[in-house]
């Protein structure tokens, strides 16, 4: 049986695992390391750096270096997080042809779709090494949050990078099953995920062999890159009004600080205090370069990442009402991401809940444990095996249609259990109507402006009747990945048409045909 | 990959009468099942009809199939582990309706109906050990019956497992299906062409 790889593509690392011998590996790169950054550095000419070594170029190479793409994956050009991720890195977001963000290094524009799949190509060719074998599959997580056309594009990505995806995973649901996989469990658990980029939780009941996904929340605007940019905008704060110009127009001197942050962050997990030392940033009076110098307390970090961690309980306390459940019910809880290394995270979390976190799992790999868990649960049932586990996950957001007044009509709440399917009937309303127009949204507002659009289409060529006669029933499918399918049908004509929702920010099969590397040479 | 016959016909048999399955005839569970009786018999049949268990299974009309039975199983599933909506659903299938009630008051699907003399008089075959009693039961098992004096097996097991769906704790006919795959099954040795379900 070929083996398929999981993969944990993050915000800031990404880690690749293959179940092996009846279990896990985790597989390190030549320098013996576990975790690879998410980061892909453009030389000039045709080569391509990714992972460890990419990183360590961020500082040579501020503008030819890509990081926190996933920040962006899926997104429109205009939407917050987009505008906000423009300040905070130093490369260039350029628009595409669909109002999707793309990245433009040395004059050459790349989707972010592609800037994954060289993330993927990279670990995949770990696996490669490691197994001795050519690896075509995989099962790739995503945070529970993201949107089908967030999705769509993590899969596109697999497939430029040569990898069949078998499965898009919810992060905290593949980290449930690394932690409860062959223990008999009863019981309910909560997976408190806090990423580079975003915040999940989950809530699962354990029967056995079965991970039932009961309740999942999340902030896909909130993580450790957050943490770390409060830590920042104090130490700009510091800074006089001059001093502070030259900075915010340096993408090298913003680096600087976001690093010295990152640094200070993780030197206040283990002592009270730190210098924090950011290098050659500030003039002195006769031009010559000068380090910024100042001292922060834990006390100090604690204060200006208190909002963020009181929002991440408020998260928590959703997703607990919406099954009606208590902190008491719950019988263990999963820390994941590197953020939760934290003495302040994993004491507040304790707090909350009220009882000590799991000891022995690793926050940083236990997302890629569990897809290379769930990669084999699916190439064991492609051969007939089905002593294995078994994941239902729920689709996180609510979907529905638009109607008339700008409302959104609900067709699946969120939390319920895929793939999941709800048919509409649609009828016309003026005389001889020969379309119809049906918008889709995901999200919870009762206002269509508020939700996520994840693309509109048209039935055409509708029979020439009297209004309200034609009938028209739609039927709106999530499957196993969370990815949004429509199909309708003309009641009386029996006439179908099946359509995939293409999400508006995302590319054609063309495309993705078009840059798949095995095409390309490197 | 070839999927094994059995679990093609348990598939078959489960979609060609889901219309007429109430939740608990669908999750194999009597009428006053606890809370765990509930999640139990939710997570027995989550691995034999989740479509991850038929992952990689070529045949696009099996997995709809499939697809479709899961559906209506986390259906069953969300109203009878709670306790307000499985109430009023019990009182529902009094009246005749079988599906989720809708946040809407508009259920979704098709629905089929069943009068309550029915009802009690299928409840009534489910506390009867050792007879088929259920009249659609009773139907599917005479038909088992002349399956079995033709030495069709496959028929045999097809016709048992509808009857079994009335009559989902029935010993006789958890005991004939056994049977009768055994002897499936050393038919199916013998035989170098063995009767295959042909799926549209």
């Amino acid at each position: 049986m070929p083996y398929a790889i999981g993969v944990d593509l993050g915000t800031s690392n990404s880690v690749v695992a293959v179940f092996r011998g009846g279990k896990p590996i985790v597989i390190a790169d030549e320098e013996g390391n576990r975790t690879h950054p998410s980061v892909v550095s453009f030389g000039h000419g045709q080569s391509v750096v990714v992972g460890n070594k990419a990183s360590r170029q961020m500082v040579y190479n501020p503008q030819g270096t890509v990081f926190s793409a996933k920040r962006l994956i899926g997104r429109e050009i205009e939407s917050a997080e987009v505008l906000r991720a423009q300040d905070l890195v130093p490369y260039d977001i350029v628009e595409g042809e669909r109002r999707d963000p793309r990245i433009q290094v040395h004059d050459k524009v790349y989707s972010l779709q592609e800037i994954s799949a060289h993330v993927l190509r990279y670990l995949k060719q770990l696996a490669e090494s490691y197994l001795g074998e050519p690896v075509g599959h995989a099962v790739v997580t995503v945070p529970a949050y993201f949107n089908d056309s967030q999705r769509q594009a993590t899969r596109d990505a697999g497939r430029i990078a040569g990898l069949e995806v078998l499965r898009i995973v919810n992060e905290p649901t593949a980290a449930a099953l690394a932690y409860g996989l062959g223990q008999a469990k009863n019981e309910h658990v909560v997976v408190y995920d806090l990423g580079g980029g975003t915040f999940d939780v989950s809530i699962l009941h354990i029967m056995g062999d079965v991970f039932e996904v009961v309740s999942t929340a999340g902030d896909t605007f909130l993580g450790g890159d957050d943490f770390d940019n409060a830590v920042v905008e104090h130490l700009l704060s510091l800074l006089q009004p001059e001093e502070l110009k030259a900075v915010k127009r340096s993408p090298l001197s913003r680096l600087k600080f976001k690093r010295a942050a990152e640094e200070a962050k993780k030197a206040l997990s283990k002592s009270d205090e730190t210098e924090v030392v950011v290098e050659a940033v500030l003039k002195d009076a006769r031009g010559g370069d000068q380090d910024f110098v100042c001292r922060l307390t834990r006390l100090q970090y604690n204060q200006l990442i208190f909002p963020l961690v009181k929002r991440t309980f408020e998260v928590c306390d959703e997703a607990l009402n919406a099954v009606s459940l208590e902190p008491d019910d719950i019988a263990a809880v999963v820390l994941v991401g590197g953020m939760t290394r934290s003495p302040i995270i994993k004491e507040a979390v304790e707090n909350y809940f009220g009882r000590p976190v799991e000891q022995g799992v690793n926050p940083d790999e236990v997302v890629g444990v569990g897809a290379s868990i769930q990669a084999s649960n699916l190439m064991g049932a492609l051969e007939g095996n089905l002593a294995s586990s078994l994941l239902i996950d729920v689709t996180p957001q609510s979907l529905g249609v638009a109607t008339v007044g700008g409302f959104v009509e609900r067709l699946i709440e969120r939390n319920t259990a895929i793939p999941v399917g709800k048919t509409k009937v649609f009828t016309t309303s003026v005389d001889d109507q020969r379309e119809v127009k049906i918008e889709v949204f995901q999200g919870e507002s009762r206002m269509a402006m508020d939700n996520e659009k994840l693309g509109e289409f048209i039935l055409e060529g509708l029979r020439p009747a009297a209004r309200g006669e034609v009938r028209i029933a739609v039927s709106f499918d999530i499957d196993s990945n969370g990815i949004v399918n429509v199909t309708a049908e003309d009641e009386s004509s029996g006439q179908a048409a099946s359509i995939r929702l293409e999400a508006s920010t995302g590319l054609s099969d063309d495309e993705v045909e078009d840059l798949m590397f095995d095409n390309l040479d490197f | 990959m070839a999927l094994e016959l059995e679990r093609q016909v348990e598939v078959e048999t489960v979609f060609s009468v889901l219309d007429d399955l109430d939740y608990y005839r669908l999750l194999r569970l009597r009428g006053g099942a606890s809370l765990p009786d509930v999640e139990k018999a939710y997570t027995e049949q989550s691995q034999r009809f989740h479509p991850d268990r038929f992952f990689g299974v070529k045949d696009a009309a099996l997995l709809k199939k499939v697809t479709t039975i899961f559906k209506k199983l986390n259906e069953g599933y969300q109203v009878l582990k709670d306790p307000e909506l499985k109430k009023m659903y019990d009182e529902k299938l009094g009246v005749g309706r079988k599906r989720a009630p809708d946040a809407e008051g508009e259920a979704v699907g098709r629905r089929s109906h069943v009068s309550k003399s029915n009802l009690e008089m299928e409840k009534a075959a489910l506390d009867a050990e050792d007879v088929v009693t259920d009249k659609r039961a009773k139907k599917y098992w005479d038909l088992a019956k002349i399956a079995e004096s033709n030495e069709d097996w496959n028929g045999v097991v097809m016709n048992t497992q509808f009857a079994m769906n009335y009559e989902p704790d029935n010993p006789l006919l958890k005991q004939k299906v056994e049977e009768a795959k055994i002897k499936m099954r050393t038919k199916n040795k013998k035989n170098k062409n063995p009767y295959k379900i042909k799926i549209v």
